[in-house]
């Protein structure tokens, strides 16, 4: 059974960045999802802060939702450190929700 | 730049930041005003991150065992700058040192981020980031010291200043630190040319382990160590499930030779 | 040594995101998380949050 990437994507869509709220994709924090034949997946993370105290918790809730999806047999979450966090990289529904939270990104 | 010489910079860098965010840690309940609390927990956290970043980063490059870097060394294994070794004598020596520290590590990572190795660019790249904002905040402490407190400072310059100036291997950036921390600091504590002269040039005195950045032998002091990785049975408890202990010495520059007198098969 | 004293610029024209003023003053450069610096409106009175990266390096 081949892993839909899109699927990958939606799973990691489910965990909530801690301080702004919103889903990780939408804070540009997925980075890459490579999905294997026989059901590995990688996941990358990117993370605005090195400092991030939900470091571990974030990739723990990452693995735990894309391990859910069909036909997923394992699941690596890596951080990928040629990458760089940027705001441009957050999506502009993300950036107006922050910032009715006081938040100006 | 070979390998090894990659390695041993990157430690420096971790490890002389890592010391660095247990002086915040240590030290936070000693600022005057909650916006000094909050700016020391905030670069406390983001010092360790960035030797958090480095660890995990050199474990997946170097082919390291996991969490090794932080429990498998001992004290004497590890690359943290010899300016962090004495503990702050007040106030003033305090922000001293955090300010030799900060702009000492960062030029030595801005000049490792000239490197092939699009990791370790981009990281140090994102130490700087981070570091900008620390930077700012150290300004603002140095500029508000008292007339006492720049006594103070004035008196810890040369000790401080002699650790700070032996930590560069390469003349091009000690010069330029130098430099940075003459401008910054002469308006402040009105040197005189007698006094500048006097300052110390940061010669070596004795064996020097170029890849740590240190004498030879030498280690950061037991306490300070023991701040850094506590060995008490909590805070063994607390790094469960970690399954590594404090005693695995690992050794990243030797490399193994096969034994000649071993038997063949 | 009589060189001027160099100092980081702090970051300008911080738009304030209740009333979108930029009559705004930097209150600590540490807020709940590392990743913004606390700013008060002088125009609506309201503090908030700003993300701080924009990429600036220290001198070197």
């Amino acid at each position: 059974m081949v892993v839909e990437a899109a699927k990958v994507e939606a799973a990691v869509g489910k965990v909530l960045d801690p301080h702004i709220n919103v889903p990780l994709t939408e804070m540009g924090m997925l980075s890459n999802v490579e999905v294997s034949d026989c059901g590995d997946v990688d996941v990358s993370l990117v993370f605005p802060c090195l400092g991030c105290p939900a470091f571990t918790m974030l990739k723990e809730n990452v693995k735990q939702q894309v391990q859910r999806v069909e036909g997923v047999d394992n699941v690596r979450v890596k951080v990928d450190w040629e990458a760089s966090w940027d705001r441009s990289m957050m999506s502009e529904r993300a950036k107006e929700y922050a910032a009715k939270s006081g938040y100006r990104i | 730049m070979n390998d090894d010489t990659m390695k041993a910079q990157l430690l420096c860098v971790a490890d002389s930041n890592w010391v660095l965010g247990h002086w915040y840690t240590v030290c936070m309940l000693n600022g005057r005003e909650l916006t000094d609390f909050t700016s020391m927990a905030g670069i406390a956290e983001d010092k360790l991150g960035h030797t958090r970043a480095l660890f995990r980063f050199m474990e997946e490059y170097y082919e390291l065992p996991e969490y090794q870097l932080e429990f498998g060394r001992a004290v004497d294994q590890v690359h943290n700058m010899e300016l962090l070794d004495a503990p702050p004598q007040g106030w003033a020596d305090f922000i001293l040192t955090l300010y030799l520290a900060d702009v000492a590590i960062w030029q030595v990572e801005n000049a490792v981020r000239d490197t092939d190795v699009a990791p370790v660019k981009n990281l140090l790249t994102k130490f700087g980031e981070e570091a900008y904002f620390h930077q700012l905040c150290i300004d603002g402490w140095l500029k508000a010291l008292d007339d006492a407190e720049r006594d103070d400072l004035k008196a810890a310059l040369p000790g401080r200043l002699e650790l700070a100036l032996q930590w560069f291997d390469e003349p091009e950036l000690k010069a330029r630190f130098s430099e940075l921390v003459f401008n910054k600091l002469a308006p402040i504590i009105d040197l005189s040319d007698a006094e500048l002269a006097a300052l110390p040039a940061g010669d070596r005195t004795s064996a020097w382990d170029a890849l740590r950045r240190r004498p030879e032998g030498s280690a950061m002091p037991p306490r300070l160590w023991e701040a850094v990785v506590p060995t008490s049975e909590d805070a063994l408890i607390a790094r469960r499930p970690l399954a590594v202990s404090v005693d695995d010495n690992i050794d990243l520059f030797v490399k193994v030779r096969k034994d000649e007198t071993e038997p063949q098969f | 040594m009589s060189a001027p004293q160099q100092q980081p610029d702090q970051p300008q024209d911080i738009e304030c995101p209740w009333c979108d003023s930029k009559n705004t003053e930097l209150l600590s450069a540490y807020g709940p998380s590392v990743a913004e610096m606390q700013y008060k409106c002088l125009d609506c009175g309201q503090g908030f949050g700003w993300m701080k990266w924009e990429r600036r390096l220290p001198e070197a």
